[in-house]
């Protein structure tokens, strides 16, 4: 590093022999120039953009949309970024020394841009049309219990499994640690089903405490069950369920059986253990299993006949779902 | 939900101001240290391209020969590398030089993606928090700083529109040992970060992973990745998609001028994209007689060529006329024009008296090097100094006729130097005198 330096130094050296004050001026313009000038007008320009599509009923999300003006925009910016001083005729003399005009450039980088924005456009209506010829023919067979991206986009984005798994009944232990059922803790009507990690997360926590406020005077209103899974031992459960005065079933599911038909079983990564570790947190002590496998936290809507209608995974242990998202998804399957 | 716990170690002091100092304020999903390792790996195999392909560039013109052929007088230490430039293979300078600046042109889209997806550390709070942090955000200045400056002096340089603090070339070469001693911390210390940020997750995954799968990067891998992502419009890898057409779109359009031939109208907005208008066998001119003064008075019949022999000071020159040297033996050599600016022609026919014939006629058996003037006046490069291989070269001529006619006035009539492998400016045109050195 000191070397490196050393060597700039040098070099500033010499180049600020030559013109100092004006060498600076274009460095500090340089940085700061770009980074403050040109890259908030662009955020400004494409999120006005965005703004605008966000409000117009369409049959592809307003993310999908914008690439299609997007990248036309940029790549014809750049173009003019790099080659503005031909296209705007500014180097005078140059007929004079090469004998070719100038006049080209600018048609010439307004035809590109013309081919971009055309190119684009033709492969938006290459995909609206192949949109169209799906929504026309219904939905995918093993999708009819639930709803597709396609045909309704006023739902979040549903993950990666289909909606229409029916789960099948497994074994949970209740906060006494007495053997009980999936279809037992659900009852007999739709039931939502919460799957959370343990007492030991704060954001486990304030979600479950969140949802005994907020979700579960909306549930018991529509008559549905709300359930809490998780990992732990029964222990685990009974403080969580004690602490936060949760009035809904808090279950364990050893070995996260329910989570792994739903694809939803995970473990912390090393590092994240290790950092456990050191806070007094052992997984293996805390899961009735004695292993660290998880389940990624997720919300799930079963019906009265234990189908998944609804299903929301939050990879990103920090954020969970909304009350709102869940009451949301109720209304639009009319549960 | 958002759910941030408080730590209750975190001074009040510590908490950034609002705005984009806050790690909230930035929104886009798809930034993380992946997608910045992703624009960093390219960065890192093609900058030593860049930087190689200009310091050749600045070898060829052979500056510690004498200093009528140095531009960067002072360079001092920073000349170590220097080497006596070669005359083989015939396109060696149109390679390196074409290399340079399409390579230079193709990578603004990554540079520029690159920042965007580090803009948030612009603004990291405290901003100096140890001496080893202020000497890294020092490092990204002349990063960050003089790459700016080395890729606008470049691109404004080969469009000849020279709104420099300064003369082009020490400006360049400087500028780019800034850049490079920037580049060269800057990887020293994110080399490591990189490779786990890159290991983070599979390249494969990512290119199958389109818009509707695609997650953020975890708030905890490193402080690029977004805490309250918006939703996203554009996955990981249609950003790596959108950076690589732009960088194909800025070749496809620029290359022509390089390759020459059929392919030299495809470079639309290049400066030498266009074919000359003229005879069959015209080809691109760098500067025309008119633009630099040469009067026709100069080049017809009064003209002569002035040979002198530097090693016997007070001996008469050799004062030849244009008819006298026709009759000298002349030779055929097919060899291209290559410009510092990156654009080049295909070989062209060129006949004449080779040089090393020339120096025979002087007097001078063993020339370690020759003196070109050229009826130009002023100008950086109305004289350059050639060296004993380049002489020696049996492709080198002094050039009377080119592709089956008499040299064009623009193309240096009535004599001009030729030699395989020189960068364009030291093929002088116009020439009034060799002066040859023992």
């Amino acid at each position: 590093m000191i070397s490196s330096f050393a060597l700039a130094g040098y070099a500033a050296a010499e180049l600020l022999r030559h013109n100092p004050v004006g060498i600076l001026v274009w460095l500090v313009a340089a940085v700061i120039g770009h980074d403050l000038l040109l890259m908030p007008l662009y955020t400004l320009a494409d999120r006005s953009v965005l703004t605008v599509f966000r409000h117009r009923p369409l049959k592809l999300p307003a993310g999908a949309w914008i690439n299609y003006l997007r990248v036309p925009a940029v790549l014809s910016g750049m173009l003019l970024l790099i080659w503005f001083p031909l296209i705007f005729r500014l180097p005078t003399r140059f007929p004079a020394s090469t004998t070719l005009p100038l006049n080209p450039y600018l048609w010439h980088w307004l035809a590109v841009t013309g081919a971009l924005f055309l190119l684009s456009a033709t492969a938006l209506a290459l995909r609206l049309g192949a949109v169209r010829r799906r929504a026309r023919n219904g939905p995918a067979p093993e999708q009819t219990a639930g709803p597709t991206s396609d045909e309704d986009p006023g739902l979040p984005e549903p993950p990666d499994r289909p909606a229409g798994t029916s789960l099948p009944d497994a074994p949970l232990l209740d906060v006494q640690g007495a053997a009980t059922t999936l279809y037992a803790a659900t009852g007999d009507g739709p039931a939502v089903l919460v799957f959370y990690r343990g007492a030991w997360s704060p954001y486990c926590r304030v979600t479950l405490s969140a949802y005994q406020e907020q979700l579960l005077p909306q549930l018991a209103e529509r008559g549905i069950t709300l359930v809490a899974i998780s990992p732990q031992k029964p222990d685990g459960s009974l403080v969580m369920q004690h602490e936060h005065g949760l009035a809904f079933s808090v279950v364990s599911d050893p070995g996260n059986t329910i989570a792994g038909r739903l694809g939803l079983r995970t473990q912390p990564p090393d590092e994240c253990q290790a950092a456990q570790l050191r806070l007094g947190l052992d997984l293996t002590g805390v899961n009735a299993d004695g292993t660290v496998t998880l389940p990624t936290p997720a919300v799930v809507i079963l019906d009265a006949s234990h189908t998944v209608r609804w299903i929301e995974v939050r990879p990103d242990y920090s954020t969970r779902t909304e009350p709102q998202q869940v009451t949301g998804a109720l209304d639009h399957l009319g549960l | 939900m958002k759910l941030r716990p408080r730590s209750p170690l975190k001074s009040p002091l510590a908490s950034p101001p609002p705005g984009p100092f806050r790690r909230s304020f930035w929104h886009s999903p798809v930034r993380g240290p992946w997608l910045t390792s992703m624009f960093g790996l390219v960065l890192l195999a093609s900058i030593p391209v860049v930087f190689a392909t200009g310091l050749l560039s600045y070898a060829a013109y052979n500056p510690d020969l004498s200093p009528v052929n140095d531009e960067t007088r002072g360079k001092g230490l920073l000349g170590f590398y220097l080497f006596s430039w070669p005359t083989h293979p015939v396109w060696l300078y149109r390679l390196t030089q074409g290399v340079h600046v399409t390579l230079g042109l193709i990578l603004v889209p990554i540079l520029l993606f690159k920042l965007w997806s580090v803009l948030p550390k612009l603004f990291e709070w405290p901003p100096l928090r140890s001496p080893a942090h202020a000497l890294e955000r020092l490092s990204l200045f002349l990063l960050v700083g003089g790459a700016v400056f080395e890729f606008v002096t470049g691109i404004l340089d080969i469009q000849t529109w020279y709104k420099f603090p300064g003369s082009f070339y020490p400006l360049h070469f400087y500028g780019a040992w800034v850049f490079t001693a920037g580049f060269v911390v800057h990887v020293t210390l994110k080399l490591p970060v990189m490779i786990r940020a890159l290991r983070s997750r599979s390249l494969l995954g990512e290119l199958r992973t389109g818009l509707a799968k695609m997650r953020p990067e975890p708030p905890d891998a490193g402080y690029l990745a977004p805490v309250e992502p918006a939703e996203p419009t554009i996955s990981r890898r249609g950003l790596l998609a959108f950076a690589g057409a732009g960088s194909a779109l800025i070749a496809i359009l620029a290359v022509g001028q390089s390759l020459g031939g059929p392919l030299r109208r495809t470079a639309l907005l290049a400066p030498h994209g266009q074919d000359v208008s003229g005879a069959p066998g015209d080809f691109q001119v760098n500067r025309t007689a008119a633009s630099v003064g040469i009067k026709e008075s100069e080049t017809g019949a009064d003209w002569r060529l002035t040979l002198v022999d530097d090693t016997r000071p007070g001996h008469p020159p050799v004062v030849l006329r244009r008819d006298a040297l026709l009759r000298v033996e002349q030779h055929t050599a097919h060899l291209p024009i290559a410009c510092v600016e990156g654009w080049s022609t295909d070989d062209q026919a060129w006949s004449g008296v080779r040089l090393r014939d020339l120096a025979r006629l002087a007097g001078v058996t063993r020339p370690a090097s020759v003196l070109v003037r050229s009826l130009q006046r002023g100008g950086a490069f109305s004289q350059a100094v050639l060296s004993a291989g380049q002489i020696m070269n049996p492709d080198s001529l002094l050039a009377l006729r080119v592709n089956g006619a008499d040299l064009s006035p623009d193309h240096g009539y009535p004599a001009r130097v030729i030699v395989p492998a020189n960068p364009g400016v030291h093929n002088t045109k116009w020439v009034a005198s060799l002066t040859f050195r023992g």
